[in-house]
């Protein structure tokens, strides 16, 4: 649910709004940052800095929870965009042998497909499959035409099924 | 169709909340509303005095560095046009192309939305990039063969990264294409 616009950060008169909106998505932006990133840290981090941006901007924010989402998908970005390049070098720069151990000994699961599907559909399946948002919230969140959602869900899926298959 | 039937759908939901339920939301690595009102204040670090926003500052800091160094070392395709606003998108190629197989791809990714420039990042200066990021950490860098590293691109395009990723994502050849900052 959206706090309405012009929240308070005045904790005088007992919990503030802001102390509201905490409660109600810390541990969902948690949850959902992890499965963006797979580390706990990492989504507790991002979390808390989306947070912190809220906390900042709370006086002029119209839609705090619509900027607390993007927030946390940037931040999932921003943590993954450098960590993913250097993954994909790890696991492609493996040597044949030890690759193919790799491959045997680990069946492909859910996390590590969903882990190699680039940002913006694995964002989408998230806030899909987990968030259960429609795909005209998932266009808010990722600034982009709600059919643009429509075919990263459908490349995304495509994707999973291959990995998982 | 990418042939997902609602049993499939189901199966991702359930396997995602599943994964999702195992998070400790209230652990040790759980912030408070007022540990947030505190850093948001002007704090500059959290109770336990761990440094606030440490990996992802660290993540970021090491990608400037890397942009900085890149910068200085493009080995250019072709400028095609000029303008402002524009970004930097990281086109990985799918491992086993050679230098001159990569540089065919180069010229069609050169062809895409907003394309200002694009410089080719060659197996040497992978390596060397790759060798610097990891230096503290030789037991990885020892599994890794240095000759299968995937080559890549650095595209500078005007307008949204996303439109530019989402169209080269389309190349057969390429892997992956990244946003990677602002230029």
């Amino acid at each position: 649910m959206s706090p309405s616009r012009a929240l308070s950060r005045d904790s005088r008169s007992g919990p503030t709004a802001f102390d509201v909106l905490f409660q109600e998505e810390y541990a969902a932006q948690v949850r959902r940052a992890f499965l963006m990133v797979g580390s706990e840290e990492a989504a507790h981090d991002i979390v808390s800095e989306a947070m912190t941006a809220v906390y900042r901007r709370l006086d002029e924010l119209e839609q705090p929870v619509l900027y607390l989402n993007r927030c946390v998908m940037n931040g999932c970005r921003d943590w993954g965009r450098h960590r993913t390049r250097w993954s994909k070098l790890v696991t492609s720069g493996l040597s044949p042998e030890r690759a193919t151990a790799e491959t045997d000994q680990d069946r492909v699961d859910l996390a590590e497909a969903l882990a190699a599907l680039p940002y913006r559909q694995r964002a989408a399946i998230v806030l899909r499959f987990y968030g259960r948002e429609s795909e005209a919230q998932i266009a808010e969140v990722l600034e982009c035409r709600p059919g643009t959602v429509g075919s990263l869900i459908h490349r995304g899926l495509a994707k999973l099924k291959e990995s998982l298959s | 169709m990418n042939g997902a039937t609602p049993e499939f759908e189901d199966f991702i939901s359930s396997e995602l909340d599943e994964r999702a339920a195992q998070v400790s939301v209230d652990g040790p690595l759980a912030r408070t509303a007022a540990d947030i009102v505190a850093v948001g204040n002007g704090g500059w670090t959290w109770p336990g005095g761990r440094v606030v926003f440490s990996t992802a500052t660290a993540l970021v800091l090491v990608l400037a560095v890397l942009a900085l160094w890149r910068a200085e070392r493009p080995v250019s395709v072709e400028p095609v046009s000029g303008g402002a606003a524009t970004t930097e998108i990281v086109v990985w190629l799918e491992p086993g192309f050679s230098e001159d197989e990569a540089l065919e791809v180069g010229r069609r990714l050169i062809g895409g939305p907003g394309v200002v420039s694009a410089a080719f990042v060659d197996a040497e200066q992978t390596e060397a990039d790759f060798r610097g990021y990891f230096a503290d950490e030789p037991e990885l860098l020892d599994l890794v063969d240095p000759a299968q590293l995937p080559l890549s691109f650095t595209v500078v395009a005007e307008g949204n990264p996303e439109i530019y990723a989402d169209w080269a994502e389309q190349i057969p050849e390429v892997a992956a294409a990244q946003y990677a900052g602002r230029r």
